[in-house]
């Protein structure tokens, strides 16, 4: 029989494994989404979902539309994910089974914040995310996601520090 | 064996190779569960295959490979996409009392079709697909469902694979996202699967409604003749629920099929299944099933209970028992493992 002290351990260890984090601790600040420049005025905000879920695979001009993501353990891409689409990148595994057996393939993941701007400045139709502070003189900010998850279009007034 | 889906195939594949998209991707990286892209093409190559243990009561229990399939798709980057499916099922098995045998093994085109992608609002298909009746038919893939049997509701009660066309997308209605798909079967089916009874013709529609946060409703209609019965008018009706939530799921389909022959001619059935998580990898599943079938046959009940391990989200390992009330179809009872992956 455990003793009470053993009891206690055992509570405590069980109780502390239980209020770790289970994913890395989140992005700080806003999120931009941002868009190539040849679409800049393209990207409404009921897109954004249909983009990442790959329903919508064309931009108004006949263009491909070309979603990036961040790896699935970014706390950016879970920032996101859950703001966008409302789930987690786990949680949306089913999601991207099911679409493989029809032939459509997530957006492609790409390994850092930079890859994500390079990408997005260098390629036609490209859509992506980083922190909004990044985003600052580099790329088209289309929407700026809040740490709360509220999606707006209103990018004046976010202050970044130096 | 390959006469009906030869001209089909080759077109496919000469418009694969023909063309070269192009691509710029960064990334092109071969992954589980995404396919392989043919480097300088776009050109993908991906699939799935099942193998497991079958002790069903009615028949000598056997061990072997359930399903190899094959994807073979290529996107441009135009709108035209091109996609098929050659499934080999039951290439070999080792059956009580007969051995090592590959007499059940069948080559089905499962799908081979053209999309041209227009928007997300219209895309128009043509070629043999899926018949978008239900939620399970049109993912029954074994490493996307959580059983090694298949709901009888979900194969017994309309042809699964139509050839013909198809328009389908995505509307917004209500502030909802609707997906929807519009098809008619005419003609000759492609390679007809020889165990199954194809339409004759066919015409449908299937929506799908987001009605909270993880949850969908889909509706089913469809009024077709099978080969078999060409002169026989059916109607189906059909509704499909899905709801997931931290790795909880609730699934439900219900079918009602129903004809200008009577009462006696109509078939209908439903089930519900329910998944649970019991640790980070492992789920265990219920599901119940009533089946009315047509004639004057009584209504089955089957119960299936069963184990799943997600090694990763491309591979699975399958255990389920099932028993049957009025199993007057010889529906598969018993012991039933596979492990699956999606390649």
């Amino acid at each position: 029989m455990p003793t009470t002290s053993q009891m206690r351990w055992l509570a405590a260890l069980c109780l502390s494994v239980w209020l770790l984090p289970a994913f890395p601790a989140t992005a700080e600040g806003p999120i931009a989404v941002i868009v190539s420049p040849s679409h800049a005025r393209s990207l409404k905000k009921d897109d954004l979902v249909l983009i990442y879920k790959r329903k919508k695979l064309y931009w108004a001009d006949g263009g491909k539309v070309q979603p990036v993501n961040l790896p699935a353990s970014s706390a950016l891409r879970r920032e996101f994910s859950q703001a966008v689409l409302g789930a987690s990148p786990e949680e949306l595994e089913k999601y991207w089974n099911d679409m493989y057996f029809h032939g459509i393939s997530p957006p492609y993941v790409l390994s850092s914040e930079e890859a994500v701007l390079r990408f997005v400045a260098e390629t036609p139709g490209a859509v992506g995310y980083v922190p909004f502070c990044s985003a600052a003189g580099r790329a088209n900010v289309a929407f700026v996601i809040s740490p709360a998850g509220h999606i707006s279009e209103e990018v004046s007034g976010i202050e970044c520090g130096k | 064996m390959f006469q009906s889906m030869r001209l089909p195939l080759l077109g496919l594949l000469l418009a694969a190779g023909m063309a070269s998209a192009g691509e710029d991707f960064p990334l092109a990286d071969y992954q589980p569960g995404h396919g392989w892209r043919v480097p300088g093409t776009g050109v993908r190559l991906g699939g799935y295959a099942s193998a497991g243990f079958q002790n069903d009561r009615h028949e000598p229990w056997k061990v072997g490979a359930n399903d190899l399939s094959l994807f073979l798709w290529w996107e441009g980057q135009g709108k035209l996409k091109l996609f098929s499916e050659l499934d080999l099922e039951n290439a070999l098995a080792y059956e009580q009392g007969n051995g090592l045998t590959a007499r059940h093994a069948y080559l089905a085109l499962e799908r081979l079709y053209a999309d041209y992608l227009y928007s997300e609002r219209v895309n128009l298909r043509a070629g043999k697909f899926l018949t978008p009746i239900g939620r399970w038919n049109v993912i029954h893939a074994d490493p996307l469902v959580w059983t090694t049997s298949r709901p009888l509701i979900t194969e017994h009660t309309f042809p699964t694979n139509a050839t013909g066309a198809m328009v389908y997308g995505t509307l917004p209605l209500l502030g909802r996202d609707v997906d929807y798909s519009l098809y008619t079967a005419l003609g000759k089916e492609w390679r007809p699967d020889p165990k199954l009874d194809p339409f004759e013709e066919a015409y449908g529609l299937h929506v799908t409604v987001p009605v909270s946060a993880g949850a969908e409703i889909g509706l089913s209609y469809a009024n077709f003749e099978q080969r078999s019965s060409a002169s026989e008018r059916k109607n189906l009706l059909g509704m499909d629920y899905f709801w997931s939530r931290d790795r909880y799921e609730v699934s439900a389909e219900l079918a009602y099929r129903f004809s200008e022959n009577g009462s006696r001619s109509d078939e209908k059935g439903l089930f519900v299944q329910g998944v649970m998580p019991l640790s980070e990898r492992w789920y265990a599943i219920g599901r119940y099933e009533l089946y009315d079938r047509a004639g004057p046959s009584r209504v089955m009940n089957l119960g299936v209970l069963g184990l799943a391990m997600k090694l990763s989200p491309a591979l699975i390992f399958k255990a389920e028992f099932s028993r049957a009330a009025n199993n007057t179809i010889r529906a598969p009872e018993g012991l039933f493992t596979s492990f699956a992956i999606l390649f």
